[in-house]
């Protein structure tokens, strides 16, 4: 991949995923879950406040997400245009809201409706889905939450931009319409928080486990 | 006239990712150097978030099986921040190595480049049983890669420290074996540094642990050639945070030599005897201030098993000034080999008053104990500051200096100020040192200093009167002694100035402290600490007199990065928390909640997490998030500022009850007024009855209420407190005030929404005319009053009137779109709606389909 290959934002490769993990195709929701965990646990991050944050861990959140998540793939179109990203988005809304109602993470009745042999399979799946080693996933881990503090600094409207573009995987077009916004608009924005957040990446000399 | 450059930049990024750019090699070459160089920039900084997000994104398209060049891929062991790192076969010498490769070669900055080259160079130099050997560097298909040898197990000390901590013992002989091992890494340090190579970036996951538990150092990624002037132009920070020197965190250029790596390895030390690093904090940011302003904590307060000496090796090595640690770091290997040898270390523990001086920063001051170690503190920072002094008579200084501390030692003798529990409390070692100060009459420079620094001491336990007292003889006796006494006149005007303001004498204050400013400033550099504190001091006392414009000056140098010294915490956060209210004022919310955020951050260091000063700033901060619309946010803020107000100072506090007032307006901002309306009325309530139904907080507490009813459509709750509030709140708030003109628009609805129309309409006729005579007849609560206006009009059945208003609200919103709380789309809609009950049923449709098509 060179400057000149502009697809390593795209979209359209997750929701290859989406469909292929739809159709059960082996490997395919390890995949998926691999691609998205960095955002979801970076929604996570976001949108849980201190309170919610006392009372449970994010990871446990992220597993929490990602049970709903797969359970309810099937019923997400991907022809329909809405970012995979931006969906997983409202199921982390919704997570976190019924945490803050004081409701446990693991809901009964959403057991009963999964069939136990699923829920194995979700087990085993992030499981697969975890980096190969305990310092590289609190590398990940770190990145991101370095990144979600460097979102979290940004004013109002960039850090929406930076949330729908990086986060929810929207592609500029959509923030653009979200926001009332022309695309350009949008990709002069995304150029200038990139630096911003990138070089948030950079001053913290990343996050190396160094083995050798 | 051209775009400006970032737009230029951001009008490329688009051609080139949405493809629309043809060939972008050639779009990129034509492009002036400048620009080039932006669109680069940004295209690599969005590949590296994008990766960043997703693992498997850049360098991720590797796989195990792989070949580069005479290496085959086995298995990935890691991602660092410049690239993977795999276990490889090496074919033409059939032997494992730990490959690192560069995240795509071609995208690759020059910098990085660089860096990554120079790691090479300087590891490739070094040949030590304690370093990693580097085989070979080079380049295949594009990708930049080092070979370094395989260290078997590919465990790191971080990782063996993770285990001991888990496991939550530590095993016999550790403290022994650690120094033995950590020696080792000294060593080879040392031998590094005579070979011209600082490391940079000594921590526990650049040291790798053989099988047989044996360190070796790795990963010279940082790593800066002596002499080599690449690295120490930018003056960037670099290196890891937990484990970075001072110098590396103020980025100061040419200071970051070998004695750098004396202070990481003395952080890795720490963790390695206490399995706590020496500076921990929430943010990198408050990991830096730490690094740079806090002292660690004796190793033995966290593990008492620590052997003392190694205790005084960790923190001389931890020193904060590059001259007070060892002078190298063979230094530092020679005195493990002492202690391994029972032989003495050469280095010293810090004298008591040295050690008073760090406790006292480390510590809040308002336990007893840290109130004592502060007079010590006091005394010791005192006598330096007034250095300019010193130098006029500096005999007749020294003697003063010996005598004050010695008289404080004896004072202080039985009452450590390393407890918090002293046999004696401070009240009676006061009395104590006043008693033995009146014996000092024939040393009135002695008792002048003397005086000043007990003044303040018992400011610092609240106990006003004595402070006041103490500080008004030490101006007696300082008024005696000329020019001499200057340095204790001072503390003496700091003292009462502070005094004055907590007394809420804020005029009396500022006459003070205004004094001790200028004195100060006539004395000391603009820039020094004793300056800067002056400033904060009286900006602090003139900001709660609401004189923010002379206020503001004296902040911005407090603050100032300029000049040889940097501002105190203490007086640092201060100041931000007294800027962030500026800015606040002034709608400028970004740059005020840098500010409330910094000064959350060093009151929590100051004075711990449940701090009344915290709960403070936690309330600014949730005012800021609630302009900003963040209700959620600003809830949680609130909420932990109400829990330490309830906590510290009770229910009934005023602080606790606007506490409470603000998560009220928290949930007002997200829509959820049932709970807002729960919290108003509590804090309503308890205003009443704490001062009375008509005071201006409790009236304040009222209008938030009735704004909740309305909402929830109860306007029965809403009726007796708007009479109320109609009755007291001209005086309170002004009859010709907005706030009062909201109170009748309230009231006007209230009327309507209990059914009497014709008193709601008499009362918003009234309400437009002085709304539109005084706010103009665009104004958002002209608009407000005129929609209402219609409404009751459409329920009296007067159409025609009803029209005539809507289409009033119309014609405003036409000629400010976009300005009011009203859509265009709904003003149409409106009036669509009255033209359809007036049976102009063509007039309404027109005006539906416009609003289809309206913003």
């Amino acid at each position: 991949m060179s400057l000149a290959d502009p697809g390593f934002h795209s979209r359209e490769r997750t929701l290859d995923l989406v469909r292929q993990a739809q159709q059960q195709s082996p490997g395919a929701d390890d995949a998926l879950v691999r691609r998205m965990s960095g955002r979801v646990y970076g929604l996570i991050l976001l949108h849980m406040g201190p309170e919610v944050r006392r009372r449970c861990d994010p990871e446990d959140v992220l597993q929490e997400v990602w049970g709903e998540a797969l359970r309810s793939l099937s019923g997400f179109d991907t022809g329909r245009g809405t970012p995979f990203g931006a969906w997983l988005a409202t199921l982390v809304r919704r997570t976190l809201a019924r945490i803050a109602d004081g409701r446990r993470l693991e809901e009964p009745e959403s057991q009963l409706a999964s069939p136990a042999s699923s829920r194995a399979l979700l087990a085993q799946v992030l499981a697969d889905s975890v980096p190969a080693s305990p310092s590289m996933e609190l590398s990940r881990r770190e990145t991101v939450e370095r990144l979600v503090a460097a979102i979290g600094r940004l004013p109002g409207e960039q850090r929406e931009v930076a949330v729908a573009y990086w986060l929810e995987e929207c592609t500029a077009e959509d923030v653009a319409q979200r926001l009332g916004k022309t695309r350009t608009n949008i990709y002069v924005m995304i150029t200038r928080i990139g630096k911003v957040l990138a070089d948030a990446l950079q001053d913290a000399g990343g996050s190396d486990p160094a083995r050798w | 006239m051209d775009a400006p450059l970032p737009d230029q930049a951001g009008a490329l990024v688009e051609q080139i990712l949405e493809g629309a750019a043809g060939d972008v090699d050639a779009l990129l070459a034509a492009l002036e150097p400048e620009l080039r160089g932006q669109v680069e920039e940004a295209l690599v900084a969005l590949r590296r978030l994008d990766g960043a997000f997703a693992p498997g994104g850049p360098g991720g398209d590797l796989q195990a099986g792989q070949e580069l060049g005479e290496y085959r891929l086995v298995r990935l062991l890691g991602r660092g921040g410049m690239g993977t790192v795999w276990e490889a076969e090496q074919a033409t010498l059939r032997r494992r190595v730990a490959l690192k490769i560069l995240d795509s070669g071609q995208v690759a900055q020059p910098q990085q480049l660089a860096r990554f080259r120079r790691e090479a160079e300087a590891g490739a130099r070094l040949r030590h049983p304690h370093i990693v050997t580097v085989h070979a560097v080079g380049e295949e298909q594009g990708r930049h890669y080092i070979a370094q040898e395989l260290v078997e197990g590919g465990r790191t000390l971080a990782d063996e420290l993770a285990e001991l901590r888990q496991a939550g013992r530590l095993p016999a002989g550790y403290y022994r074996r650690a120094a033995e091992r950590l020696a080792d890494v000294a060593r080879a340090l040392a031998y590094a540094h005579e070979a011209g190579v600082v490391h940079r970036d000594v921590k526990p996951s650049n040291i790798l642990v053989e099988r047989d538990g044996r360190l070796r150092i790795g990963d010279f990624g940082l790593a800066m050639l002596v002499g080599d002037p690449a690295l120490s132009r930018s003056g960037d920070i670099a290196g890891t945070p937990f484990y970075m020197s001072p110098e590396q965190v103020a980025g100061r250029r040419g200071a970051q030599g070998p004695s750098a790596d004396v202070f990481s390895l003395g952080a890795t030390m720490y963790e390695v005897l206490t399995l706590q690093r020496p500076f921990e904090g929430d943010s990198i940011l408050e990991v830096l201030g730490k690094i740079r302003e806090t002292e660690p904590r004796d190793p033995r307060e966290i593990r008492e098993r620590v052997p003392a000496d190694l205790a005084v090796i960790c923190l001389h090595a931890l020193e904060k000034k590059p001259e007070r640690r060892y002078p190298a770091i063979s230094a530092f290997a020679e005195d493990l080999r002492r202690f391994l040898a029972d032989q003495p270390i050469t280095a010293r523990p810090p004298g008591v008053l040295e050690r008073a001086q760090r406790w006292a920063r480390r510590h809040p001051v308002a336990t007893v104990g840290g109130s004592i170690a502060a007079v010590a503190f006091a005394a010791v920072s005192f006598l330096l500051v007034q250095n300019a002094l010193a130098r006029k008579d500096a005999e007749a200084e020294a003697s003063t200096a010996q005598n004050v501390t010695d008289f404080l030692e004896d004072l202080f003798r039985g009452v450590s100020p390393f407890e918090t529990r002293g046999s004696r409390t401070l009240k009676e070692i006061l009395d104590d040192g006043i008693r033995q100060i009146d014996q000092l009459d024939d040393e009135p420079r002695v008792q002048a200093r003397l005086l000043g620094i007990l003044a303040y001491a018992a400011l610092d336990t609240a106990d006003f009167a004595r402070a006041d007292e103490l500080a008004q003889r030490c101006l007696l006796v300082a008024g005696t002694l000329g020019e001499e006494g200057d340095p204790a006149r001072l503390r003496a005007l700091s003292v009462l100035g502070q005094s004055q303001v907590h007394q809420g004498h804020l005029e009396e204050g500022v006459r003070f402290l205004r004094e001790y400013y200028e004195r100060t400033a006539a004395i000391a550099e603009a820039a020094s600490p004793a300056v800067r504190s002056a400033a904060t001091y009286l900006a602090a006392a003139l900001m709660q007199l609401e004189r923010s414009d002379e206020a503001e000056p004296l902040l911005r140098a407090a603050l100032s990065p300029g000049g040889p010294e940097l501002p105190q915490i203490g007086v640092r956060v201060t100041a931000q928390y007294w800027l962030g209210w500026i800015e606040f004022d002034r709608s400028h919310y970004v740059a005020a909640e840098s500010l409330f955020r910094g000064a959350l951050a060093g009151y929590q260091q100051l004075d711990g997490p449940d701090h009344v000063q915290v709960g403070g700033v936690l309330l600014a901060l949730a005012s800021v998030r609630s302009e900003q619309g963040d209700g959620a946010e600003a809830q949680s803020l609130c909420e932990r500022a109400h829990a330490i107000y309830e906590r510290e100072l009770g229910p009934d506090d005023h602080r606790t009850i606007g506490a409470l007032m603000e998560l009220g307006n928290a949930f007002a901002v997200q829509g959820n007024h049932e709970q807002a309306a729960a919290a108003h009325r509590g804090a309503y309530d308890a205003l009443s009855a704490k001062l009375s139904p008509t005071h201006p907080f409790a009236l304040n507490a009222a209008s938030n209420l009735v704004a909740d009813y309305i909402k929830l459509e109860r306007p029965a709750d809403a009726a007796p407190l708007l009479d109320s509030l109609l009755e007291h709140g001209a005086e309170v708030f002004g009859a010709d005030s907005m706030s009062y003109r909201m109170l009748r628009l309230k009231k006007g609805i209230v009327l309507g929404e209990t059914g009497q129309l014709e008193e709601a309409l008499r009362w918003l006729e009234e309400l437009l005319a002085d709304v539109e005579r005084i706010e103009g007849p665009d104004h958002s609560l002209t608009v407000d009053t005129l929609c209402r206006l219609a409404l009751y009009r459409e329920e009296t059945q007067d159409y025609a009137g009803a029209a005539e208003l809507r289409e009033r609200v119309l014609e405003i919103v036409r000629r400010r779109p976009g300005a009011l709380h009203i859509s265009t789309s709904d003003a149409l809609r409106s009036l669509a709606h009255v033209r359809r009950l007036q049976g102009r049923e063509e007039e309404a449709a027109a005006l539906e389909a416009e609003a289809g098509s309206s913003p």
